[in-house]
Formats: structure tokens, sequence, C-alpha cells
């Protein structure tokens, strides 16, 4: 019931516009905390005072935050604009600040003073503004940003959060709306590591927030000042009203920041410097002390403490004669940030050893060297030692046979390098690539070429046979053309005419009469007059050579042999039902 | 003319072997740096062989040169992708690498279509290109003069063989263009310039696609998309074509 009245009377509030005014968020201070000076005026056009100047008051010039409230999103409508500054006071006493001037459409225009007291014992700080019953614009929404420290060494870590906080009330949703400008605070010149965010309810003053946290770990990675940039936050608030259909609004321009960091640098490191900033510890931890000859094992070497893991370098091992040392593999097995942003890591680097000879041998512990910032100078730490009896190998007793087929000195083992499969030798001999382009044309174009040659031999083959049907009429003229000279020309006449309707009609004519021949040649779709023809030779045919006379005219055998001439042209001419022309 | 066209042939040849020879000489010395440098003089000298990209890569590995020695070691892949070594010499220099970051993948078309062509190398499916293409234009002219009906068939079927394993030549003659960062960190900006904001960092040995490059300054996508700009120098370029990745004499190496 409060929290909407509240609500009531700043809608209500809304709708006149307040003159501008001048608070502080505490009216007693402890000697050396901070508090904030607002200056906060309403209008259409509203310029503010960049800074403050007040005697005893000490203004963070940096942390300078200003915010924008408006029951519209038009930044022609009313709106209030309210600059907020960072204040301390050195010494104890009472500070006036004085009269604010600003510009409201136009218009100059002048805040009240208020008086600050400052005391020695903080516990007499004073009721604080945000416990009092009065709800005000910010106590709806409002960001805020921090850093854990400001003065670093160059990889020391810094962690960094961002806090959305929206009040919890029925009558009140808030958040970002859908056109509104949300600009993360710039973190150029560090290397940002996300943390997962967190979501939690938290009472500040009289009312419950749910807080949105953003958290990150940032590495700077360049000397001198850097700066952590603005967050601008845009957002709305819609408002329950007693007695109205509509949900009031009031939208957000809020902004925090900039953060000033100043990033030292590292002192002169000595050698074997890992690059680790930050406290550690380190343990060394041998998979066996009595290794086989031969035989590699490993040596894990752990780093435990505050620091960066990503700019962590390797441990030193001692110089180890008595055996090869391979690696490390680096492990990152723990890294873990508690609320305050304090890192915990922990990073394993492996080792492989291998023996190369027998025998008792002590190893010096392992040395790390890193910068430690709360003691400003480096620290050198070593491991234990650990002490190795390396047991002959039976097998290497004679010379052995490695890579390259070089025995070498007896006892001893040549490392094949175990990590990594050896080199190659050279096969073949070695030339400058010149492209394939020439036997891809030739692989490409030879069997086209070869093809198209046979395609055009075929068809030139094709061009000199006459066909089939064809040749049948050159032999019927060739075989007629010849009966001239025959001693039996009828019947040689009559054979060559057998044997090529033989051929058209697809059955033998011997033995037929001339009756028959015409009856055999009417089914064969053959024009009547060219039937009549044949059937006349034919009979002249067998009358010569079975008639009166072995001694045949001449001029009636070409007459005979013209007119069976003209017939077989006649027939080789035309197509016939069923027949094969081809 | 042919003879001393010839015999510059051979003798560039027998250079070569002698600067091969020299550098597994000096790899097994210790001396790794000279190693790289024989390698890296064969590489400049057009020399495209699957041992000297391994050697080369083992060379960059030993002396602690992780992102050369993984661009090597995919070069080797791409001419023989079943060579085991090269595979479980690029699996142990990725594992030392900060993140371990995968290599971004090829286009899903290639993926799909080209899914069984891993192990190839590019001059088998060349070879199988080729066989295909004879074989089809030699049923085509058999079917000349025996018109048997297969014939036009199998045809076909060859000739359909030959796009696909042309495409698989093709693929391997133009693969992604990966590059591998070079140095212990590399800043990805917004722009082509020292002043842009930095947008990631690659970390030696992440290998990423580079869709653009200009004199200084290459664009560079992640496996997971993210993409910017990148110095050139401090980058290794897998190729083809194949580029020198140290500059002579750096004192570096």
């Amino acid at each position: 019931m409060t929290i909407w009245m509240a609500a009531v009377a700043v809608v209500i509030a809304s709708t006149d516009v307040p003159p501008p005014r001048t608070w502080v968020s505490q009216q007693t201070v402890g000697v050396d905390a901070p508090f904030w000076v607002h200056v906060e005026a309403t209008g259409t056009d509203v310029t503010m005072p960049d800074m403050l100047q007040c005697p005893g008051l000490i203004i963070d010039p940096i942390d300078v935050r200003y915010a924008v409230f408006s029951p519209t999103r038009s930044e022609n409508e009313t709106q209030t604009f309210r600059r907020s500054f960072l204040a301390r006071i050195h010494e104890p006493g009472t500070v006036t600040i004085p009269f604010q001037e600003v510009m409201v459409d136009g218009q100059r225009m002048l805040t009240e003073a208020v008086t600050v007291t400052a005391v020695t014992r903080p516990d007499l700080t004073g009721p604080s503004r945000m416990d009092g019953r009065d709800f005000n614009r910010e106590d709806i929404v409002f960001i805020d940003m921090a850093v854990d420290r400001r003065d670093v060494y160059q990889g020391e870590p810094i962690f960094f959060k961002t806090q959305l906080w929206r009040v919890i009330s029925p009558q009140i949703d808030s958040g970002p709306y859908g056109e509104s400008r949300i600009l993360l605070p710039s973190t150029e010149g560090f290397f940002v590591e996300n943390l997962d965010p967190l979501s939690y309810t938290e009472s500040r003053g009289v009312w419950d927030y749910d807080v949105w946290e953003e958290r990150m770990i940032l590495y700077p990675t360049v000397v001198g000042n850097v700066t952590i940039g603005r967050w601008h936050w845009e957002g709305v608030a819609l408002i329950d009203t007693p007695g109205r259909r509509r949900r009031d609004r009031l939208y957000y321009k809020l902004n925090v920041g900039p953060i000033p960091i100043t990033v030292r640098p590292l002192p002169a490191s000595p050698a074997g410097f890992s690059g680790s900033v930050g406290q550690f510890g380190v343990h060394a931890d041998s998979e066996t002390t009595n290794p086989l000859q031969g035989v590699p094992f490993k040596l894990a070497v752990t780093i435990k403490g505050r620091g960066n893991p990503y700019a962590m370098g390797d441990p030193e091992l001692p110089p180890i004669a008595w055996a090869d040392v391979a690696g490390p593999v680096r492990e990152l097995l723990a890294h873990d940030v508690d609320e305050s942003g304090r890192q915990w890591i922990e990073r394993r680097f492996t080792f492989t050893l291998t023996p190369l000879r027998s025998g008792d041998f002590r190893m010096d512990g392992a040395e790390f060297t890193f910068f430690d910032p709360e003691l400003k100078t480096f620290s050198k730490i070593n491991s234990e030692p650990i002490h190795y009896v390396v047991t002959p190998s039976m097998e290497l007793a004679g010379a052995l046979v490695v890579a390259d087929g070089n025995a070498l000195e007896e006892g001893e083992v040549e490392i094949l390098g175990e990590d990594i499969r050896p080199v190659m030798p050279r096969s073949g001999t070695l030339e400058a690539d010149r492209g394939a382009m020439l036997s891809l044309v030739v692989l490409t174009s030879m069997p086209v070429l070869t093809f198209f040659g046979l395609a055009g031999y075929s068809r030139r083959q094709r061009a000199h046979q006459p066909p089939r049907a064809a040749q049948t009429v050159a032999d019927a003229r060739q075989g007629l053309e010849a009966a001239a000279g025959m001693d039996d020309p009828y019947g040689h006449i009559q054979r060559v005419l057998s044997g090529f309707l033989a051929g058209q009609v697809q059955r033998s004519l011997e033995g037929l009469t001339a009756e028959d021949l015409a009856t055999e040649l009417a089914g064969r779709n053959i024009p009547e007059k060219l039937q009549n023809d044949l059937a006349a030779i034919w009979q002249t045919c067998e009358r010569a050579r079975y008639g009166k006379g072995a001694h045949a005219d001449a001029r009636d055998v070409q007459q005979i042999i013209h007119q069976a001439r003209l017939c077989v042209d006649e027939i080789g001419r035309t197509p016939r039902r069923g027949q094969d022309l081809s | 003319m042919i003879v001393p066209i010839a015999a510059t042939f051979i003798l560039a040849a027998s250079v070569f072997e002698q600067t091969f020879d020299d550098g597994l000489n000096a790899y097994r010395a210790g001396d790794y740096a000279a190693a790289i440098q024989k390698f890296e003089d064969l590489i400049e000298q057009g020399v495209v062989n699957t041992a000297v990209f391994y050697n080369l890569g083992n060379a960059y590995y030993r002396a602690g040169h992780i992102g050369p020695a993984i661009a090597n070691y995919e070069r080797t892949l791409q001419l023989d992708p079943s060579l085991l070594d090269a595979r479980e010499n690029l699996m142990r220099a990725v594992s030392s690498t900060e993140r371990r970051l995968s290599k971004p993948a090829p286009p899903m078309w290639e993926q799909s279509l080209l899914f069984w062509d891993d192990q190839l190398t590019q001059q088998t499916s060349y070879v199988l290109a080729g066989v295909c293409w004879v074989l089809g234009w030699t049923l085509l002219s058999i079917r000349l003069f025996w018109p048997f009906r297969y014939l036009l068939r199998g045809a076909v079927l060859a000739f359909v063989l030959t796009v696909i394993f042309a495409a698989s030549v093709w693929s391997k003659a133009n693969p992604q263009n990966i590059a591998v960062a070079a140095a212990n960190r590399v800043p990805v900006h917004y722009g082509t310039h020292e002043d842009e904001t930095v947008r990631f960092e690659l970390y030696e040995g992440d290998r990423i696609l580079v869709d653009r490059r200009t004199t200084a300054w290459a664009r560079v996508i992640t496996a997971d998309g993210e993409r910017g700009w990148a110095k050139a120098e401090q980058l290794a370029f897998v190729g083809p074509p194949y580029e020198r990745i140290t500059p002579r004499r750096d004192p570096s190496f």
C-alpha cells in the first residue's frame, strides 16, 4: 500500500515542474568517507554545472554521474536531469555547499544551499536518505560499477563488476525497452576474462532489489593510466496507479563511470622470471623415484596461488645431465573466483624424463620466480629436491640400434624424439613444381581426338561401300551386261534376274513359270507394268532356252538385256513391302 | 638445345637434394634454426614435397614454434592425407596450444559430396579421373564399330565418375585458405589499422580461415565464426601457394 501510494506521489510530482535543487546522500558523514552530492533540474532544455566548486569539499573529477528521468522517450518533453558528484570532506566540521546555477529552458535558476557535517566517528553518520520513507525515482532503478583496486602492477588482475538494481514491487516493473541504448563500459587496454554473472536479492534502505551483477577479471595489457569507460544504460519503469487503467511510465538514462586505473610497470625482472604476478606456492610430484634406464616417467610440478592463470610461465627444472627432459604439458586444474574477486588458480606442468644412465642422482627442486604485488618485489620459490635411483636396463647391456642404424655407446640411450614422430628421409629426386597443365591437356585431348578420328574413318569407310540394296542392283546390271558374251545368254539373263528377284522377294524363284513369277511379284507391291515386263522377259528367256535356236540373235539379246536392266533399275528405286532394304 | 636444358634441370635437382640433406643433417645435429632455413629455402625455390614440409614442421616444433609447425603439418597432409606421422605430429602440436582451437571446417557442399576422398592424395584422384575419362571415350570408340547398347551406358557411367573425381582433384588443388597464428598473442582488430579496437586475440597455433588479404593484413575467421583483421606477418599461411614462413636470417630463429 505504502509503495504504490508513494508511486502515486512520484507520478503526481512528475506532472508538476519542480524547482532545481541540490541535496546530499548523507547530511552527516565521516571524515574522508565518500558521499554523493546531487544537482537536479526539470525542464525541456537543461544545462547543469560541470563541476562543483566548494571550499572544504573534495570532488572526484572522474566519477561524475548523470541521469535523465522522463515520463516519455521524447527528448522534446519535460525531463528531469541530475548530475551527481562523489565528494569527501577531509576535516571534521560543517561544509556549506553553495547554491548552484542551472539553465532551465533558457532561464537562469538557482538551487538552494546544502550543509554537510563531517565527524570523526563514522557511526554518527545520521539517517541516510535511503532510509527515509521518501520514494524517489532513483530508488526504482539504478546502476553501479566498481573495481577492487585502482592502482595495480602490470599483469595484476582487477576484479570489475557492474550492477543493475531494480526494486522488487508488485506494482512496479522495470528494465530496458525495445529501443533502449545500452553501451557497455569500454575495457580497451585490458585482457578481459568474463565470469559467470550473478543474480541475487539485496536490501538497500527500506527496499528490496533484484540485482543483476556482471563480473569480469581485467588484466592490464599496457602501462600507465588506463580507463574503464562509462556505462550508459537506458530503461523504463512501469508503475501501477490506482484508479487508472494505463500504467505510468518513467524513462531512465543512467550513466556511471568512467573508472581510472593506474598500471605500474614491473621492476627490472631477474633471470628466470616466469611472467607471473601474484602469490604462489610450488610442489613437485614424481611418478617414480626408481625409474628404469631408458623408460620415460612423469614429473608433475604444480603451481598454486592467486594470480593470472593466462600469464603463468613454466617453472624451471635444474640441469639434468642424466636424463632427457621433454615438455612440459600444461594443464589448468583449478580457476576459482570468490565474491570479492580474488582468484585461486592451480596449474600443473608435467615433464617427461627419460633416464639416459643408471645410478643415484639428486634433482634439485623446480624453481618458480614471480612478482608479488603486495610485497612489491620478486620472489623465487623452489619445490623439494628429489632423489632418484635409476636401475640399469638389462636390455641395454649391449649396443643399441636406434634411428638410421647407428649403434651407440654401450649403456646409453639416444632419444628418438619420443614426443613427435621422427623426420623423413628424402625419397626420390626433388624438383620445382611446374604444374600439371601440359599433362592435363594431353590426357584430356588425346582420347577425344582418337574418338573423333575413328568416327571420321568409320564414316569414310561407309561412304565408299555401296549399300546392300545398291550392291544387288549393281551386281544384277553387271551380270546382265555380261550375258551378251555368253553362249547361253537367255539362260544367263534368267539366272541373273532370278537371283536379283529372289533377293527382293526373299525367296527362291527357281522353277517358277512366267505366270507364277507375275503372281509372286504382284504380292510384293511391284507395279503392274513392271510385273508384266518381267513376266514377258521371263517368258522370252524360257522360250529362247527351250525353243528353236541356241544361237540367239545379238540384237534380240541386247534388247532383252536392255529391258531387263530397266526393270532392275526400276525395282532398285522402289521400296518393297516387308523387304529389308538395309 | 635440349641437352643444356636437361642439364639445367638435373643440376637444379641435385642442388635441391643437397639442400634437403643439409637440412636433415642440421636437424639431427640439433641445429633446428639451420634446418629451418634449409627447408624454407627449398620451399622458396618452388619445391613442393611431402618430406620437405613434414621435416620443416618437425624443425619448427623442436625449435618451439608451434604455429609454423602446425602450418607445415597441414601442408604435408594436403599433399598426402594418409601420412600417419604427420597426422600424429599435428595432433601433438595442436594439443600443446593454448586453446586447441579446431580447424575451420570446409563448406557444407564439399563435406557432403567429397566425404570419401579424405585419404586420397590429389595425384590419386587425378589418376582415377584420367582413367575414367579415357575409359569413357574408349567405350564410345568401340561403339562406332560394334553398336552394343551397354557400351553407351558404360561410357555415361565413366563420364559421371570422371566428373566426381575431377571435383576431388579441384577441391584438393584449391583447399581452404588456412593460416595459423605464429606469434604468442595475435591481436585481431576491427579494421586494418593498429589503432583499431582489438576484437579478440589469437594464441599461437590457432588455425583460422583467411577470406581476404592485403599486403600487410589478413581478414581471418575462426571456427566459431569470429572475424577480424590480423597482421599478415604474425600468421603462417598454409597455402597453396606455399610461402616462406620465416624471413631469411630472422634473428628470432
